[in-house]
């Protein structure tokens, strides 16, 4: 098929394949789903694709959208003595999802729902400029940044140990180094501690809509239709938004200095072993684990609520966590390269892609009207994508048309009509996070259900929203 | 309208600011990032007074170095920046750091607006500001 003057070849159930002068770029999405991806994405990824270190071929996912670089929804991979790219991982690094399973029905927990997200709204700081009610100081923050979630449990009680277990890296990614993050972002960071920030995050109260696969979703504890679950999406907050911004701008000092060419500013790359290279990776795992620091303070703000508008204890109500996963990262993982049988360490850079290893929970969140999936991944995912797999729904139309398109309190009125109870820090916001404004999430998932980089296990539908 | 929003930037915000000196840019700048932040306001809103100065190599360097500012100010002290009471740029093409921004910001606190949306991070993607014929020009996407 054509798109924008590219052509892209079928090569099997919602997987294309676009050659570049240099190497791959394999788009895992329908047709309809390509036709819908706008032609900056197609750019970008070219760009990805020509970029010094490469290792194999360039992965865009079916929720794929333009962003200020590489594509939101673009994976790739760099050898030990390749490129590191702070603008192919994002400002907000580590921004990922957590899903939390209760054992309550829809029905038991109806006549509190308004009340619950009122507690929720409170007890997690949202919108423009809000700090966290958990204060931590600069020590906390560095064992926090360093250590992740085990010190956050083990020194500040904020946790039950087994949560650990069902995080991503066990929510603590090495080697990460306080020494190597600003001061900016140190004081960012020490103010917004379970925070939610704006856009498109959300804390979501959540039903069980349908169930695909019963034995896996028992394994998680997702046992009927019409079960309460609970899903946040967020991030690593300002204090990892200023590390991508201080590196950003060193890296490309750096690049012009050694006199190398990259074809977007937001692309600079260093070599990995580069001294330059070196810190902003423990500098960007230090925000990596801080957003898994960020979600786990969350959670322990949600079992809060619950014991404060339910009464009793958080374990009465399960409030287990499922699973945490991030998808805006690099990291570094052994894998054999597709196509090929060698097995190599990279870099694996995910820009809005969720990593999919076999046996992994995939947490995919859609916009606050059309629902949300639990995965599990794939060793195809391992053959074909680096391990990787998509991470929403995928925006397809722009914040200023949506709010053209619809006014924020109509919205509001309308989803209540429906059965979500939002609250949320901005009716302009809420409006351009409008339903209509992403991709349908179910061909999404359809999508990498038929390229199998995953399966699906559950999808969940909305009933009560928190925004920023 | 001395900024608009820029079309073709899909899930986060881009602006376009035109301004005929440098005075006008910067308080320009001020206001579209106010615009993206806020919808208006709250009639209790006491205006706070900041005083902010940045030295930078280039004029690039400087927008980007205060937009940066203005991200931490909100951030660290809970300010949204509003307007500029003053402005002086002081250019001195010889000297290491050629720009001096000196300034003067109305801020209102976070809790005294009606939030938008917030701003993560300017991006460096379609990032430029350039001296024109009628003045100055700067393109900024910004992550939200």
């Amino acid at each position: 098929m054509e798109v924008f003057g590219f052509k892209l070849i079928k090569q099997g159930q919602a997987e294309y394949v676009l050659t570049t002068k240099t190497r791959k770029i394999y788009f895992f999405a329908t047709e309809n789903l390509i036709r819908q991806m706008d032609q900056a994405v197609f750019h970008q990824a070219i760009n990805l694709a020509e970029s010094q270190g490469l290792v194999g071929p360039v992965c865009i996912m079916p929720d794929a959208h333009s962003g200020y670089g590489a594509p939101i929804g673009s994976v790739f991979a760099t050898d030990e003595d390749g490129f590191v790219f702070p603008g192919a991982i994002g400002f907000d690094i580590n921004c990922g999802m957590r899903l939390l399973v209760t054992n309550l029905m829809v029905d038991d927990l109806a006549p509190y729902l308004e009340k619950l997200v009122n507690k929720l709204y409170e007890m997690v700081p949202v919108g423009v400029g809000k700090k966290g009610l958990l204060k931590i100081n600069k020590q906390e923050l560095k064992s926090l940044a360093e250590l992740g979630v085990s010190y956050m449990i083990n020194n500040l009680g904020l946790g039950w140990s087994k949560d650990v277990e069902s995080i991503e890296e066990r929510g603590s990614i090495k080697p990460a180094d306080f020494s190597c993050v600003s001061d900016r972002a140190i004081q960012r960071g020490l103010t917004q501690l379970a925070t939610l920030g704006s856009g498109n995050h959300y804390l979501e109260i959540q039903k069980v809509e349908e169930i695909f696969d019963k034995k896996l979703a028992l394994q998680y504890s997702i046992f009927d239709r019409g079960q309460i679950v609970i899903m946040l999406h967020c991030g690593s907050r300002g204090f990892g938004h200023q590390i991508c911004s201080d590196y950003l701008v060193e890296f490309e000092k750096q690049a012009r200095k050694h006199k190398i060419k990259f074809t977007d500013r937001q692309l600079a790359g260093l070599p990995l072993n580069s001294e330059t290279g070196q810190n902003y990776i423990k500098a960007m795992f230090c925000a990596a684990n801080f957003a898994f620091v960020n979600r786990q303070a969350i959670t322990y703000q949600i079992r809060r609520s619950f014991e404060s508008v339910l009464g009793g204890k958080a374990e009465d109500y399960d409030l287990r966590l499922v699973y945490d996963v991030a998808h805006n990262i690099g990291k570094f993982e052994d894998h054999k390269l597709p196509l090929s049988n060698t097995v190599k360490k990279v870099f694996v850079h995910r820009k809005g892609a969720t990593r999919s290893f076999p046996n992994q929970p995939v947490i995919i969140g859609g916009s606050m009207e059309s629902g949300s999936y639990l995965l599990i991944g794939t060793s195809d995912a391992l053959l074909k994508s680096f391990g990787s797999t998509a991470h929403g729904a995928g925006r397809k139309m722009s914040r200023t048309q949506a709010k053209k398109q619809i006014d924020g309190r109509n919205l509001w009125q309308t989803l209540k009509q429906r059965g979500i109870y939002i609250k949320s820090a901005s009716y302009s916001g809420l409006a351009e996070e409008a339903g209509f404004a992403y991709k349908d999430v179910s061909e999404v998932v359809s999508a990498i259900n038929q390229a199998n980089l995953s399966k699906p296990i559950a999808y969940f539908k909305p009933i009560g929203n928190i925004k920023g | 309208m001395p900024y608009v929003f820029i079309k073709d930037v899909v899930a986060d915000i881009g602006v376009e600011i035109k301004a005929n000196s440098l005075t006008n840019l910067f308080s320009d700048i001020v206001r579209s990032f106010y615009s993206i932040l806020a919808q208006r306001s709250t009639a209790s809103a006491k205006v706070k007074s900041l005083r902010v100065k940045i030295k930078a190599g280039s004029l690039e360097e400087l927008v980007f170095k205060f937009f940066d500012e203005l991200i931490f100010i909100k951030d660290t002290k809970g300010l949204i920046s509003q307007s500029l009471a003053q402005c002086e740029v002081v250019v001195n093409k010889k000297a290491k750091d050629k720009y001096c921004l000196d300034v003067e910001l109305n801020c209102i606190k976070a809790e005294n607006i009606v939030s938008r949306v917030d701003i993560k991070a300017v991006s460096l993607h379609r990032f430029s500001v350039k001296q024109t014929q009628n003045g100055y020009k700067a393109v900024i996407v910004f992550d939200i």
